[in-house]
């Protein structure tokens, strides 16, 4: 397999061909916003292909043991159940790497619910911590807001 | 909604004023309506400028709203004394003539309030022009809007619709966010004291206010209004990101201004309200983004918007984290 360059790479490299050589050439003003708002999309892209699945595989054992303390110190079995069937799989393709991120965050949430349901303090705490880290991940891929184009008129 | 379209419109609905359309510029920026200036050559030699708002293709578009009640809006506060609407002129419900449902208003000879304020002006001064602008709008009698603009009939009523976007974003991508369900959580563990119904603009900005010589300022963008509870209007300004920011260098100031113009208590608004309001104030916008990366998910194709609007996506999900952290748990709201 062909590994550099890398499709983060290469997506910077598009960005730059289309920043350098195809923004000149448009005199629309609209497409030229279009097409600025098209190169952020692909620096995501970027972004995201050079760690989204770390990143979730990194999350998912976070999440799922929450799940499990939460049944432990509540003996919620509905919640004990989706932790054990949230542990994380194997495979590094996307998709079920995706999957699985899913199957574990739902039982992060539904485990947060019981916690803020029955105020167990500790517990709320330590899952706001892990929300924050979420976001803190969530931030480093997207690039949060980029008001392109926006007209004061 | 270009010179042929504009020109059998005018054709169609001043057969015999012999208008020639001269002119029809796209104007770039917006992110939910398409955006026409257009100048129109009368038969008695008179010119005239026009705004045409149009509905971008749906398979292009992220954001929903509908022409025929924005009309109706429209129709119902031109004529309102407290503040001033460009004069909407006509109303393409259809799209017949002009290729999409479309409404032409007056062009006005205007700067937006946002280009003043990229010119270094007195902001303590600028920050009572915005809110007395903002209050003019929801000090608007009801009685005195017409009827056919839906009244939610209460304000709990209409509060919960607005919560339950929470719950449509969450329908919409069909997946488990723990951020949404954890803020929707904190947003039922702290209503906020009920205020009276009034008219909500829905994006209340300083680019949607026109100043101009002479006259009073022109508030414009009227997709989103609804009559509701006005503090969606604070709270959705909030989150606006161009600078310079009116409310956040001193958000007392902000909220004691508006309150001596509603006569709101400070129980019903002050700085941690109008926080709150900032989860329920952007909520419809969110749920047409999430709507929209749910189209593109399942390989339906919205436009360079579905995708460009994650960088929106993002930037709500943060400022919903944040905010929804800040609220207390209901035993502590309570006490």
């Amino acid at each position: 397999m062909i590994t550099r360059p890398s499709t983060s790479r290469i997506l910077e490299d598009v960005v730059e061909e289309l920043m350098r050589d195809i923004m000149p050439s448009l005199t629309d003003p609209a497409q030229q916003i279009r097409l600025h708002m098209l190169t952020i999309v692909l620096n995501n892209c970027a972004n995201a292909s050079e760690r989204e699945i770390a990143v979730m595989r990194e999350e998912i054992p976070v999440y799922v043991d929450f799940a499990s303390d939460v049944a432990a110190a509540t003996g919620s079995a509905g919640i004990a159940a989706a932790a054990d069937a949230a542990r994380m799989g194997d495979s590094l393709v996307l998709a079920d790497v995706i999957a699985d991120y899913q199957r574990a965050s739902s039982a992060f949430a539904d485990a947060m619910d019981l916690v803020m349901d029955t105020m167990e303090r500790d517990l709320i705490a330590r899952g706001e911590d892990i929300l924050r880290m979420r976001m803190d991940n969530e931030r480093e891929i997207l690039s949060g807001v980029a008001a392109v184009g926006r007209s004061a008129s | 909604m270009d010179v042929e379209h504009f020109q059998a419109l005018l054709d169609a609905v001043e057969p015999e004023r012999g208008a020639a359309v001269l002119s029809a510029a796209p104007v770039p920026g917006g992110y939910s309506r398409e955006t026409v200036m257009a100048e129109v050559r009368w038969a008695d030699g008179a010119t005239e400028r026009f705004v045409l708002r149009g509905d971008p293709p749906v398979e292009s578009s992220v954001f929903r709203s509908d022409r025929a009640a924005e009309w109706a809006i429209l129709q119902a506060v031109k004529d309102l004394p407290d503040f001033r609407i460009p004069t909407p002129r006509y109303f393409d419900a259809t799209g017949e003539y002009m290729g999409c449902p479309c409404i032409v208003s007056e062009a006005i000879d205007s700067t937006s309030m946002q280009k003043f304020l990229d010119t270094g002006p007195d902001l303590d001064r600028a920050r009572a022009d915005f809110v007395a602008i903002m209050a003019s709008a929801h000090n608007t009698p009801l009685e005195s809007i017409d009827a056919s603009i839906e009244r939610p009939a209460s304000w709990r009523e209409h509060i919960d619709d607005v919560i339950a976007n929470y719950e449509r974003m969450m329908d919409a991508i069909g997946e488990v966010d723990p951020i949404l369900r954890y803020t929707l959580k904190k947003i039922r563990m702290n209503i906020p004291p009920e205020v009276p119904l009034a008219l909500v603009h829905g994006d209340l900005q300083p680019g949607n206010f026109l100043l101009s010589e002479g006259t009073d300022p022109y508030v414009i963008d009227w997709e989103f209004a609804r009559i509701g509870d006005p503090r969606l209007d604070l709270g959705y300004y909030l989150q606006i990101p161009m600078p310079p920011h009116l409310y956040h260098p001193d958000p007392e100031a902000f909220v004691a201004i508006y309150r001596e113009l509603t006569g709101l208590t400070t129980e019903q608004i002050n700085p941690a309200i109008a926080r709150y309001f900032l989860l329920l104030g952007t909520s419809h916008l969110m749920l047409d983004i999430m709507r929209g990366t749910e189209d593109v998910t399942q390989g339906r194709h919205r436009g360079v918007m579905g995708t460009f609007l994650m960088t929106a996506y993002a930037h709500f999900h943060r400022l919903y984290l944040d905010y929804s952290l800040e609220l207390p748990y209901a035993e502590e709201a309570t006490r």
